[in-house]
Formats: structure tokens, sequence, C-alpha cells
């Protein structure tokens, strides 16, 4: 996965992260494999990932469409975690104040609350932009999304207590339990009620101890 | 709410109300001009955009800048705007452009955007899609698909979607460009195809329409992308058809183009992202029936035995299961009409986006580019002949808005190829 000549030329590394028009131009106009290599070298030299944003920041601005640097902001913030949390909305909040049906800021602003957490102020962040605008079809959508994001965790529970008292599922339950299924989570799950309290456990991170309890304590016959 | 309280208009209506105003005033420049020159205006100014197309391929030779990552998307949005017209490029051009797009493929398979650059699906769906576009043993025999297959199971992740790059994005588009591509090169697979449905069908939202990724707003390109790619898995019955219609509907604004989503602006890209939507919808007519009579009875729209059995595949295993949807599909009739206005996304388009100089645009005001050029010309083929039965039988003259020396050559829905050229493509690679 690493080049091998890179190894050798450590040192010039820092340069290359920094700020040169040359740079610039290259990130703009050769997407994939400048943001990638950007990458590999912010890996070897541990670089400050919250330096990264504040360049992220400076680029997105005057290209707040452009996809591979809205993937590489993702991915910066997929590694500080929740450290990144309040940034993220902040930042999100910022180029929707420009523009504010920007797919790109708003598919991140979801994945940030789906992974990160800060869901508290959200409604009232989409009221407040439906009150300057009312035909906000983003700002419904989110509130769609805030809505059955906190319901799905509600149908899953109600669906894992179905199943504990014999609920025998059609075939439509399992294809969408199989939808909410991520990489992460493990697979051979083959029963319905253990996959079901595998992805709660990664929908409702606050009660991860109690769905995994859940599962230890499905009665035997649980479809 | 107090009656003598106006709210001032808020900036979705504002930018409505201007590009409502601009386009308005050329339809009132058409109907206020003496005849000859209104002829001027509805004809498809085809020397013109041929002018403009050849000039940007000829463009893209070595001095073009290096790092540009969008060249095979040039070539394809060029080379197919071209075929649309009828014409095609001269055979030097047409070396030149198999030779540069042979040298970025990568080692391992896949295309990227430039010799040397990451392979990644878009500029892969580009080259391939290009390269039929150009037709011929040496076009075609020069994609090494046996790499482009490794290249598509590397990108494809254990959810079941697929990655743009190595690390990269995961959305629709991105399941789209990558199922697209294995179809036509009839090397799909159930190793490509699992998990694809499932994830698709997560990004259908309340609207109807489908988004990029769960949760965000239902779009016209993803859901042309999440819709195609359905049909070619044949899983097209599992998606809400019903509620995909309501939506797409109501995206034909007062203009006459389309919207890409809800209290949005038109835009003539969207020509094809959505008009592309109604030629799929219409050959899909029994399974739309069933889920409607479901709906009557009571019941859910997707949860039906029958359903599934008019899904679009058979029961053959492996690859040959859904190697003949993308052929099939064009066997089946248009049993329904158009349930959009195509004469009035043609007026858009030819007195909207068209530029008298030549090449199209988003909309008046904006400036013409590759991209809209090829959407633009894409729907324009696919309102022409969505009032035809067939896939190629010339539509009657009171379907074509100007005169009937504007009908572009018909394409093929699913991957926006001319149709002749998909099917010299598909026998070549069905028997290689």
């Amino acid at each position: 996965m690493f080049p091998n000549h890179i190894s050798s030329r450590r040192q010039g590394w820092g340069e290359l992260l920094g700020n040169s028009s040359l740079l610039s131009s290259m990130y703009f106009s050769c997407p994939s494999n400048v943001w990638h290599f950007r990458r590999l070298i912010l890996e070897a030299l541990n670089a400050d990932l919250h330096e990264e944003l504040n360049f992220i920041k400076k680029v997105a601005n005057g290209n707040p469409k452009n996809y591979q640097i809205w993937h590489h902001r993702r991915w910066v913030a997929e590694k500080l975690g929740s450290d990144a949390t309040s940034k993220e909305l902040d930042f999100t909040k910022k180029i929707l104040s420009l523009d504010a049906k920007n797919y790109h800021a708003w598919s991140h602003r979801q994945w940030v609350l789906q992974e990160l957490g800060g869901w508290e102020d959200e409604l009232d962040y989409c009221k407040q932009l439906l009150e300057d605008d009312i035909f906000n079809n983003s700002a419904w959508n989110q509130v769609c999304f805030n809505t059955c994001q906190r319901n799905t965790v509600f149908a899953l529970s109600t669906l894992l207590d179905l199943l504990c008292h014999g609920f025998q599922p059609s075939q439509d339950f399992i294809n969408a339990v199989d939808a909410l299924k991520t990489p992460d989570l493990d697979l051979s799950d083959s029963n319905l009620a253990t996959a079901v309290c595998s992805v709660l456990g990664h929908m409702d991170p606050m009660r991860v101890n109690y769905w995994a309890w859940r599962k230890n304590k499905l009665p035997a016959q649980t479809a | 709410m107090d009656s003598s309280e106006t709210q001032s208009p808020t900036v979705t209506q504002r930018e409505q109300w201007m590009v409502e105003s601009q386009v308005f005033q050329m339809y009132e420049l058409l109907s206020s001009v003496p005849r000859n020159a209104q002829s001027v205006l509805l004809e498809l100014q085809r020397d013109k955009h041929i002018e403009f197309l050849t000039n940007g391929l000829r463009q893209l030779g070595p001095s073009f800048c290096v790092l540009d990552a969008n060249r095979p998307w040039l070539c394809y949005w060029i080379l197919h705007s071209i075929a649309l017209l009828g014409d095609s490029v001269d055979d030097e051009l047409e070396n030149n452009t198999i030779d540069f797009l042979s040298r970025c493929q990568d080692p391992n398979g896949g295309y990227g955007g430039g010799p040397g650059q990451m392979p990644h699906l878009a500029t892969t769906y580009a080259a391939i899609n290009a390269l039929i576009t150009l037709g011929g043993h040496r076009s075609l025999s020069s994609i090494n698909r046996g790499k482009v297959y490794t290249f598509l199971r590397r990108m494809k992740d254990p959810s079941g979607a697929f990655r743009m790059h190595d690390a990269g994005e995961m959305d629709v588009r991105a399941c789209y460009t990558a199922i697209s591509v294995a179809s036509v090169l009839t090397i799909l697979d159930d190793e490509l195809v699992k998990g694809v449905g499932n994830f698709i069908l997560s990004c259908q939202t309340y609207e109807g329409g489908i988004s990029g990724e769960p949760g965000s707003e239902a779009h016209g390109g993803y859901t042309f992308c999440g819709l195609a790619t359905m049909v070619l898995i044949g899983e097209v019955n599992r998606l809400d058809l019903t509620s995909l219609i309501d939506w797409v509907v109501f995206r034909q604004g007062v203009e006459g183009g389309f919207q890409g989503r809800t209290n949005k602006l038109v835009d003539g890209c969207y020509s094809f992202w959505q008009g592309g939507v109604f030629a799929l919808i219409q050959k899909l007519h029994s399974i739309i029936e069933e889920q409607l009579r479901l709906l009557d009875a009571g019941g859910s729209a997707i949860d039906s035995p029958q359903l599934a059995s008019i899904s679009c595949h058979s029961g053959k295993r492996g690859s040959a299961k859904f190697s003949n949807i993308g052929f099939n599909f064009l066997k089946e009739p248009a049993e329904m009409e158009p349930l959009f206005h195509s004469i009035a996304l043609q007026q858009y388009i030819i007195l909207c986006s068209q530029l008298q100089e030549g090449g199209f645009r988003d909309k008046p005001g904006k400036h013409r580019d590759y991209y809209h050029t090829c959407y633009c010309l894409s729907g324009l083929s696919v309102a022409q002949y969505s009032y035809s039965k067939d896939a190629d039988s010339p539509p009657l003259p009171r379907a074509v808005f100007g005169p009937y020396s504007n009908l572009l050559e018909p394409i093929h829905p699913l991957y926006n190829v001319i149709l002749d050229l998909y099917h010299e493509a598909h026998e070549f690679f069905s028997t290689s």
C-alpha cells in the first residue's frame, strides 16, 4: 500500500503538506491521486489533524461542491472521532449559511450526526432554516432524517421485543434489518434477533452494554 | 395568521422567479419574432454543435493540462453528443482517443483520469462508454475485461455498495457506474450484485426519489442511477415505484425542464437524469401495475410473490442470469404513454439550453459546457422517442419539437449509449 520510494524522502513531506500554489491547483484539478497521496503523508507523519481541518476549510471555501474535498474531510473527521464533532457541525453550518442546500454539506452533516453524535440542537437548527426559507427542501429532509433515525432505534427495539415473544418475521423484516448492517458488524449473525441486537448496539451507542446484555439473554427459540 | 402581514419572499422564491422570468422572456421572444427567425430558433444547430464538440476533442491532446482528471469524461460527453447528432469523428481523432484511453487503463484494472492516475469508477464508466461510442474492433478489444472485473471486485464494499476508488466515497453513483460497466461488458455476477439492492433501497427517501447516501435528499442524478442499477440487477420490483413516480413527475416545472430536487432550479442536465427515469418507467409497466393493484388491495406495494416473478431476470445461475437484462429490457414494449410532458421538455432544451453558436447550457445566463451538451442532447433524444413503442422505431413528426430534422439517434436508457452502438458492443462482448 505504501510506495517504496516515499520512505526515502521523509524530510520533504512537511513541505508537501504546505499551501503552495502549485499544490493548490493540483488539488482542484487532479482529484483522487493528490488527496490520496496527502492522506498517506498525513498518516506517515502522524500530522495534527485539527490543522488539517483548517487547511480543508480554506480549500473548500472556493470549492464547496468538490467531491474530493468532502471525502477527505470525512476521512479526517473519522480519524479524530468525537473530538471533531462540534468543529464539523460548525463547518457544515458555515457552508450552509452560504448555500442552504449544498448537497455535500448536508450529507457530511448527517454522517457526523450518525457517527459522532451532536443531535441535541439539530431540530432547532432545521427550524431556524425553515423560518428563513420555508421552501428549503434540504432542511425538511433533515427534519425527517432526525425523526427517522431516532425512530429506527424505537422500531428495532419493538421488533426485538416481538421476536422474543415468538413473532415469526417475514422476509421484509429480514431484508430491512439486513440493510441496516454495517461492515464492522459480525455478519455471521444468522438469526434475526441477534442481528437486531448488533445493529442496535451500533445505532444506539449510549446503550451499547444494554443491547449486548439483551443479545446474551435472548430466549432459545427466537427467530 | 394576520392577513395584513406580508412576508418577504424567501431565497428559494426569489431565485425561482428570476429564472422563470428569464425563461418566459425566451418563450415570448419566439412568439414575437417573424416566421423565418422563428424557424431558426426552433432548429437544432447541428453544424455549430459539431464544431464546438470536435474542437473540444482536439484540445485533449498532449498540450491539455496534464493534471486534469476529467479527460475520460470529456471523451464520453463529446463523443456521445456527436453520435447523438448522427455524426462521427475522423480516423485520426478516433485512434488518438483509443490510444489515450488505453493509457488511462491501470495495470491492475479500471481507468483513471489520465495516464498514471488512480483508477476510479466514474472515469472507468466514462472511458468504457466512450470506447463503446467509438465502436469497432480496435476500440472494443482495447478493454481488458478481466482486469475491469478485478477492479470492480476491489471497489466492492462488504456492505454491498461500491466505493468510487480505493478508500473512496460510497454512494449510489458508485453503484451505478460499477453495475453499468459490468453489465455492458457482460461480466456482472452474483458477487458484484449482492447487497447492492439493499443499499439502493435504503436510499429511497420519504419523498419517493433516491438519494446519494441513506438519509440524504432525493435527487435526480441519484434517482436515475439507483433505478437503472435496480433494473440491471433484476431487483427493480423492490423499489416503491409508485412513490418514485409521484416524486419525479413533480420535478418538471413551469419552464418545461426538470429540477434536480424539490424547490430547486431547473437545469438542462436533468433533461436526461429525470427524463431518463421516465424512459425506464415506461418499460416497467407490469411491475408498476402489480404494485398499484397491491396498494388498492390495502397491502404493501412491495410485498408480493408475483412481483418477484415479474422481475427481470431468469432463474439461471452465475453471470448468465444478468448478462441479458440490458438486452432484454429493450424488448419490453413501452406500454404506457410518457408520464412527463415531452414537448415542453424539448422546448426548454431547444429554446433555453441550446446556444445558437453551438453547445448547451444549464439555463439562460450560464455558460455552455460539454457536460450539459451531453445530457441536454441525451434528454432530447429520450423525449423525442418517448412516444415510440419500440426502442428504435422512428417517432411520428408530432413527437418531435421543431422541424423533424431535429430528430436525434435513439439511446439505450440504462447505459446512455447510442442504441446501435450498444448492440454492436453487446454482440462483441457476448461472443468473445
